[in-house]
């Protein structure tokens, strides 16, 4: 056995494992996509791109595609700078970072179904804590997730309130791993700590923001559990995620073939932003780099 | 002589071991079942059916999310896994290939099961199908309409209500229009005067359980009365759907204006939101409900006010709607939990046997009823009449004949197959329209008209327009 041959045998168990856990549910999933596939009728025939353009006929996916759509650049904008400050606080603060590290780590730990239960005790309209506080400052009551208005801004409030502290964790050992030389010039330089974050201190947090963007991003594409509990996509379809639209298609409406079509028309979108995003990134690492 | 006296003395030996026998003995009965609270009277009899039967009763849990798929799954497949199964009776155009009818177990033993003891309203939309009989109700859902007798039987209400209405205050309200005066008139702010005492909280005339998801339920309250005096969902000749007629359109515009007297944030509340602010808050005059508040009758919170008068829980069927001078109102029966023997069950009439034992009138089925945990609700003649309810929750009596009166107009849900899709559009179409995502009734319920086309096409409008006979027959 020659040394590649060798080599092919060993990363074949690998392969093989990739395929069944990776590729072949892959092939289904197109396979599904292009049939009329419900589970309660027996035949499954062939209907090319049918499934396709029933998606894209359909108002309510691109009310689903708007609401994902606002919810990764509105809950990605805000965890980025909240996470960053928090994470630069927690850098000045060696003492607090020991005590506040775990604390912050908490809400992570809470089922995303627990928080949308909480969510409807904390924001419900007449008796939520929220509202009473709200009242106390001589505001009037807001109807949250009541309202077709305000049901995203609830969602994107639980959820902020969730993840944020992952951000902050991942910032925070970004920031712990970056080398002191450049620091210690930029002081001998006199730069101001303005000038040391948006100079040094962003631009060699490149790929810590990349892996977070991207993780984030696909983690936000698959809300599910906290506006499955909390509104179900309404009132009408003002909290709609792709991924309900999705569940709602395949396991309440057993359309399992419309339901893969609307799953790979976010996904290759998706795809194809994520890896601009990365290009763009390491981009910008080279031409660091280079200077 | 000496003979007689032994075979006699052979015979009074063999007797009591002839009469006691096990019938099915060795015999495994497995049943699935709505997971938790509701698997709690299986679990409970398996001993006693042991002991009576010598079967084994294999109980399997599963999430009711989960129900019809799994159970679909095996059907589909004849697998013979199951001998029992417990199912929404909305589901049974899928299952119906699969479901062993029960009309010749009930003719040989004489209807030991009590099938004639089920209330025709839960018969019709639960347990008949194509006129067979094909399920036995575990579970007597239904709706009532509940209200604050309290606050409506107060004279100086009664005598402001007809001088602004022209009219004597409705105890109950018999129409829908009644429900939007009534709702009007006793929609207050705190501060304000009702039952002659000072609110100390906002009080609102009415509320819906509003949620996407099972909002679908209270805007049929409103379509079926609507279209009275034969409402129907489709026209059985063709199946078009009726879901968008002028009744149809002038019943979501009712539900829309009771919103103006519901509580803020109504478009969220799901069950514990409405029980709550009826029933533990007492800021709610009217609402539609399960029969959890009927069975509760006695946790109604006080008005909210000081010294308020005893509370009193009002319970009638659902308001109706006037047609030629008559008014037709209707209770609506939920599609809920129905007990069937799978066709491939291999041991069918131990199935039965085991039905027989769970469902039969007499004291252990009624002490399911009874207890509020098990979650399963009065289905039969003899939980309605039922003395020993009556002795152990003094006043329950009042709730069981309301309800018993109410359910003498009964209408059942949607029970043909992807009777789910059907209410669910109407649902999602109905919270866009409350939501204002839609400028008009008409333009909402004419989107799902086409959707429910739609579905008919998808599923086989002959095939459907067979299931929606055979669910009237």
């Amino acid at each position: 056995m020659t040394a590649k041959q060798r080599a092919s045998f060993l990363v074949f168990p690998t392969i093989l494992v990739l395929a069944l856990i990776v590729i072949f549910p892959m092939i289904f999933s197109i396979s599904v996509s292009v049939r009329a596939f419900d589970i309660r009728i027996r035949e499954h025939p062939f209907v090319g791109v049918q499934n396709f353009i029933a998606v894209l006929t359909n108002r309510d996916f691109y009310d689903a595609v708007k609401v994902t759509g606002i919810m990764i650049v509105a809950e990605l904008a805000v965890e980025l700078v909240l996470g960053m400050v928090l994470a630069l606080v927690l850098m000045n603060l060696p003492a607090g970072r020991k005590v506040f590290q775990p604390i912050l780590l908490f809400p992570m730990m809470v089922m995303p179904v627990v928080i949308g239960y909480m969510g409807r005790l904390v924001f419900e309209v007449r008796s939520g804590p929220v509202n009473y506080v709200l009242n106390l400052l001589g505001i009037e009551s807001l109807k949250w997730h009541a309202s077709a208005d305000l049901a995203l801004v609830t969602i994107l409030i639980l959820r902020i309130w969730q993840w944020t502290p992952f951000v902050v964790a991942v910032f925070l050992a970004g920031l712990l791993s970056l080398p002191l030389e450049p620091y210690d010039s930029a002081q001998v330089d006199g730069a101001t700590s303005s000038q040391v974050f948006f100079l040094i201190s962003l631009p060699m947090l490149r790929p810590v923001i990349t892996l977070i963007v991207i993780m984030r991003a696909l983690e936000i594409l698959q809300t599910f559990d906290i506006t499955y509990v909390l509104t179900l996509g309404g009132p009408g379809v003002s909290s709609m995620t792709m991924s309900l639209y999705s569940y709602l298609l395949g396991f309440r409406y057993w359309d399992v073939g419309q339901a893969s079509a609307s799953a790979w028309l976010i996904m290759i979108p998706l795809s194809i932003l994520v890896t601009w995003f990365v290009r763009i990134m390491q981009k910008g690492e080279r031409v660091e780099e280079t200077r | 002589m000496k003979r007689t006296l032994f075979v006699l003395i052979c015979l009074l030996l063999i007797l009591p071991a002839l009469v006691f026998a096990q019938s099915y003995p060795g015999v495994t009965v497995t049943v699935v079942a709505h997971g938790g609270h509701h698997a709690i009277p299986w679990h409970g009899e398996v001993d006693n059916i042991m002991q009576k039967y010598g079967i084994k009763l294999n109980v399997i849990e599963v999430t009711p999310d989960e129900l019809y798929s799994k159970e679909l799954l095996e059907l589909t497949n004849r697998s013979g896994a199951y001998d029992i199964i417990q199912y929404n009776s909305a589901w049974i155009g899928d299952y119906e290939p699969y479901i062993q009818p029960l009309d010749d177990y009930v003719a040989k033993d004489k209807d030991a099961i009590g099938f004639s003891d089920i209330l025709p309203a839960f018969q019709k939309a639960q347990d008949l199908w194509g006129g067979k009989k094909v399920a036995i109700t575990m579970d007597g859902d239904t709706f009532l309409f509940y209200y604050r007798k309290d606050m409506f039987q107060d004279p100086g209400e009664k005598a402001a209500f007809k001088t602004k209405f022209n009219y004597d205050l409705p105890d109950p309200p018999k129409t829908w229009k009644q429900v939007v005066d009534l709702a009007q008139f006793f929609t207050r702010k705190k501060g304000e005067k009702l039952a002659g005492k000072t609110l100390t909280k906002d009080f609102y005339g009415y509320a819906d359980q509003a949620k996407r998801g099972r909002l679908y339920y209270w805007y049929l309250f409103r379509f079926i009365p609507f279209n009275a005096p034969t409402p129907q969902y489709f026209d059985p000749a063709t199946m078009a759907p009726k879901i968008n007629s002028a009744g149809a359109v002038a019943a979501l515009e009712n539900m829309k204006e009771l919103l103006k007297y519901s509580p803020p944030g109504v478009l969220s509340w799901e069950w514990d939101e409405l029980y709550t602010a009826a029933m533990k808050d007492g800021t709610v005059g009217m609402w539609i409900h399960w029969t959890d508040e009927g069975r509760g009758f006695n946790t109604l919170a006080p008005l909210p006010m000081d010294n308020p008068p005893k509370p009193v829980l009002g319970i009638s069927a659902s308001p109706g709607y006037e047609v030629g001078g008559k008014v037709y109102q209707f209770t609506v029966v939920d599609s809920a939990w129905v007990a069937s023997i799978c066709k491939d069950s291999k041991n069918k009439d131990a199935a039965y046997a085991v039905l027989k034992h769970m469902f039969a009138p007499g004291p252990s089925n009624v002490g399911y009823i009874m207890d509020p945990v098990i979650g399963w609700d009065p289905s039969r003649y003899s939980h309605f009449n039922s003395k020993a309810w009556r002795e152990k929750v003094p006043g329950i009596e009042n709730y069981l004949a309301l309800e018993l009166k109410a359910l003498e107009s009964g209408y059942p849900m949607l029970k043909i197959p992807g009777a789910f899709e059907y209410n669910d559009v109407l649902d999602l179409n109905v919270s866009k329209y409350l939501a204002g995502e839609f400028a008009t009734a008409k333009e909402t319920l004419d989107t799902v008209a086409a959707r429910w086309n739609e579905l008919n096409k998808k599923f086989g409008v002959e095939k459907q327009k067979g299931f929606y006979a055979k669910m009237w027959q």
